[in-house]
């Protein structure tokens, strides 16, 4: 849709087009007529004045010894003038023309200017405008009459002192005070209006250029009922030095104005009224900030050492910034140096110097002292005096002395492990307490030889807290292991530090008794036992750590414990049966100690069946816990197939089991295990019967092929399992191995394998062959556990320790 | 006897009226000149024995003046300076490029002659 203009009649527009360029004729006539009305009103002042200005300057510099034609030209210049002055626009030129002449003349000049003014009768044209009733002609004959100096407008001016319109009443205040040298005291005593800054300033400047003024007695207006007059008297006052007001102008401090409080004060100060000082103080509370600043200012001119109380006062009490800080500067002029610079003044600086004295020599105190003494001689301030000897007395109680010098060794001591600590790269999870004092309760865990007896080794234990020193002391350890020092088991602080380690005891496969073929391992044992002691809130978080590692579940510490009083039994066992090798790789049982323990054990236990006394920890033990029903059914069989006598331990617990499935099972994998476990004793017969009962139960299909793999089985050379013990370790070892290589998947293969073991049913078992592969398998096991060689995880122990405290 | 030459260059026309009849009253031969330009014009084409100059002026300041006639001229014409209340840095500057005298506003005329006669007698 288009946008159509609107139909507006062409004669319209035409009205409208000659009405705007009429008033635009007007408008540009109009400027045009008054501006040509100004340029010749301006022409014609300027020609007006270059007549009138020669005839001024010979009017003004005529002189009576001037020649005849001088003379007879001032005459001419004379009559000529009078016919000007009948023109009011003449008249108001040469009105114009010496006001601004007075301003650029001055002395002899002006003075004739003035006289030709009023001899030309210029004034009553002003006078005349006094009498208009327009404000700005009344204020411009005012001015008039005051510039010209016309003295009988006195009488007239003066009495526009309080007129209403303001700007007629300053100009008569200025005026009557400018024509007259009384003016100014008719103009105080008669005002009544109040008087603004910039009126007395313009009043002051009059005042000033008077020659020869003699100006009056102020002090009779500062009991002027208008504010003003009082505070432009203290102005005058001051102006002129008139100290002849003192009593009036201690009275005005009192004042309720804070100008005219202000001025006297300030009054007070320049002229010295030292009896003004009460009532300042006086005063001095209920006054405002800038008020009290000035009356700090004069007391500091003024006062004494007798006002210093007051100032002190005032510095205690004082909440405002500025006025205390002004108190303490006047007491500081009154006082010179009583207070002293305390701000970024370091205050430990005498307490470093008294320090070291004390570390020194305590004797040195009193040369402190004497020194204090000698500097108050001196003549320095009292107050720092004070402070000096009260310090070095407190030092000097022989109450506190003593705990004065330790605090201060334990400051120095504490500040040097902070600036320690601070540079040194901490680790996220060590806490600084080792800036602590050397406040260390010895942990003693205490390896229990024979639990039976209860005497036991006792080995230092102490805290590692740092992982070099820890590495650097294991190395020493493990080169003792190397070199077989025998004094390596000895008091050695250091080896005391691995004894949160298992203890590791490697035997001579090559003289292991018959007996230990039972136990399904070569004669390696390791025996873990710790006695954990956390009694006390104070031992380090590290420790803690490093006590709660899962060497054992927390929640069978105890069984831990008995298991490790049980495997101190199989070593009395092995005494007994005189496994150990003296020369052999055992260190630990070449300790003296230990091996005194453990005769000592032997002979108190002789008759006790080392078979039945043996007690060992079972692996399964700790799958039990977090498995269902199904996997115990599993790990049954292949406890079967890996068991040894600990097993046989573990599954009596197992009959005891709420599960009925695993109850029954266990009774069954119980009963065939220790017939395994007792090839010797247990006849064929009893071997048979077992599998039969087994073969019964779970795969009736194997009633033949069963009998041929366990007699396979029990019939293995004997050479041949001698030889391949040398090779086998105990399961146990496993289960520390795991322990401390967690991450070694390589040397960990035991579980898995055994659950590929547990997805074998027994009823594949028919198969001797697979059953020889099942062998080989645990026996190449049991090798890779023996290729990963017990320093090898010790070595890598704190790098994993490390890592599972760091989670 | 001679009347000396003087420049007078003032503004102010009634000023300089007045002052120009106080200084003919004198016995000087007084030019006068409202602005810069005039006294630049006459500098060119006569040399005054002295010159009295207002500080203020248009198109060509009294400062300017001085500069001009002592460095571009190079005479030592003795030159007095009008100045001002409050115009004190201006004179100082005045008398730095080589004015030999000031007398400030209100002017008195008596005075601005027995000075400019002894600026004269010092030549």
């Amino acid at each position: 849709m288009l946008i159509s203009a609107p139909k507006i009649h062409t004669d319209l527009l035409w009205d409208l087009t000659i009405l705007f360029s009429g008033l635009g004729i007007l408008f540009f006539a109009f400027v045009f007529i008054f501006r040509n009305r100004l340029s010749a009103k301006r022409s014609k002042v300027s020609h007006q004045k270059k007549i009138l200005a020669p005839i001024i300057s010979n009017f003004l510099f005529y002189e009576t010894d001037s020649t005849k034609e001088e003379n007879y030209e001032y005459i001419k210049l004379k009559i000529e003038i009078r016919d000007l002055l009948k023109s009011p626009f003449s008249r108001l030129v040469l009105t114009e023309i010496l006001l601004d002449l007075q301003k650029d003349l001055s002395g002899d000049s002006r003075n004739r200017l003035y006289k030709l003014y009023q001899d030309l009768e210029l004034h009553l044209d002003a006078f005349k405008k006094l009498k208009s009733w327009r404000w700005e002609l009344v204020s411009k004959g005012i001015l008039e009459l005051a510039q010209m100096r016309v003295l009988v407008a006195y009488g007239f001016i003066k009495k526009f002192i309080n007129d209403k319109r303001g700007v007629v009443r300053k100009q008569a205040q200025i005026a009557t005070v400018t024509l007259k040298h009384e003016g100014i005291a008719y103009f105080l005593d008669t005002t009544r209006y109040g008087i603004s800054e910039w009126q007395q300033l313009k009043l002051l400047d009059v005042l000033r250029n008077f020659e020869d003024f003699s100006p009056p007695r102020f002090k009779a207006w500062l009991t002027s009922k208008n504010r003003d007059v009082v505070l432009f008297a203290l102005r005058l006052i001051k102006h002129y030095n008139q100290n002849d007001a003192n009593k009036s102008m201690i009275e005005l401090v009192k004042h309720r104005n804070d100008q005219i409080k202000s001025e006297a004060i300030q009054c007070i100060k320049d002229f010295g009224v030292f009896e003004a000082l009460y009532t300042l103080k006086s005063v001095f509370r209920n006054c405002k900030v800038d008020i009290k600043l000035q009356i700090l200012d004069t007391i500091s001119s003024l006062g004494k050492e007798e006002d210093l109380e007051f100032l002190q006062t005032i510095v205690n009490k004082e909440s405002n910034f500025l006025v205390k800080s002004k108190a303490i500067s006047t007491i500081n002029a009154i006082a010179p140096e009583t207070y002293v610079p305390t701000e970024g003044i370091d205050k430990n600086i005498a307490t470093k110097n008294f320090k070291n004295n004390v570390e020194d020599n305590s004797t040195q105190l009193s040369e402190v002292m004497n020194n204090n003494e000698l500097n108050k001689d001196d003549g320095l301030p009292a107050s720092d005096h004070e402070e000096d000897t009260l310090d070095i007395q407190d030092y000097l109680d022989p109450e506190f002395e003593d705990e004065i010098i330790f605090d201060l060794c334990f400051m120095e001591e504490l500040d040097d492990i902070l600036t320690e600590f601070n540079e040194s790269d901490q680790e996220v999870n060590y806490l600084p307490l080792d800036f602590l004092p050397m406040v260390s309760e010895e942990e003693k865990i205490k390896s229990t030889v024979d639990p039976q007896n209860s005497e036991n080794s006792d080995v230092e234990r102490e805290e590692i807290l740092e992982e070099e020193s820890f590495k650097e002391e294991l190395e020493a350890i493990l080169d003792k292991i190397k070199t077989h020092d025998e004094d390596y088991v000895n008091e050695n602080e250091e080896d005391s530090e691995l004894e949160f380690l298992p203890m590791v005891v490697e035997r001579n496969a090559e003289e292991d008794s018959e007996d230990l073929i039972t136990t399904d391992e070569n004669i390696l044992a390791i025996e873990v036992n710790e006695e954990q002691v956390i009694q006390e809130e104070r031992i380090s978080n590290l420790h803690n750590k490093f006590l709660e590692v899962d060497w054992l579940p927390k929640e069978e510490l105890e069984s831990s414990e008995t298991i490790a009083q049980k495997s101190i039994d199989w070593m009395a066992f092995a005494k007994e049966s005189e496994v150990y090798d003296n020369t052999g790789h055992s260190d630990g049982l070449n300790d003296p100690q230990l091996n005194y323990n453990i005769e000592a054990d032997h002979s108190d236990n002789e008759n006790v069946n080392p078979i039945q006394e043996f007690r060992g920890f079972s692996i399964f033990q700790e799958l039990f816990r977090t498995c269902d029903t199904e996997s115990k059914i599993i790990l049954l069989d292949e406890i079967l197939a890996v068991g040894d006598e600990k097993e046989v331990l573990f599954l009596k617990t197992l009959l005891n089991d709420s599960d009925k499935k695993v109850r029954a099972k266990s009774e069954i994998i119980l009963k065939e295990l220790q017939a395994l476990l007792t090839p010797e004793i247990e006849t064929e017969e009893t071997l048979t019967q077992i599998q039969t009962i087994d073969l019964e139960a779970q795969q009736p299909g194997l009633d033949e092929q069963r009998p041929d793999s366990i007699n396979h089985i029990n019939t293995i050379d004997p050479n041949i399992l001698d030889k391949e013990e040398d090779n086998m370790k105990s399961l146990e070892f496993c289960f520390l191995n795991d322990l401390i290589s967690e991450n070694d998947n390589n040397q960990m293969h035991l579980f898995e394998l055994d659950f590929e073991l547990v997805g074998t049913p027994l009823e594949d078992l028919e198969d001797d062959q697979e059953i020889n592969e099942i062998n080989k398998k645990e026996e190449n096991r049991k090798e890779e556990k023996v290729l990963s060689s017990l320093i090898g995880n010790i070595i890598s122990f704190p790098k994993k320790l490390k890592e599972k405290f760091n989670g | 006897m001679v009347k000396k030459n003087l420049l007078l260059a003032e503004d102010d026309e009634l000023l300089a009226s007045l002052l120009d009849y106080r200084l003919q009253k004198g016995g000087y031969n007084v030019h006068l000149a409202k602005d810069g330009r005039d006294v630049k014009e006459y500098l060119k084409t006569a040399t005054p024995d002295i010159i009295v100059s207002d500080i203020m002026m248009p198109y060509f300041s009294g400062i300017e003046l001085i500069d001009y006639v002592r460095n571009q001229l190079n005479s030592k014409i003795p030159i007095i300076i009008i100045s001002s209340a409050g115009n004190e840095e201006n004179v100082l500057s005045a008398f730095e490029l080589g004015a030999n005298d000031f007398i400030s506003k209100p002017v008195s005329p008596s005075e601005l002659l027995v000075r400019v006669g002894r600026e004269l007698n010092k030549k």
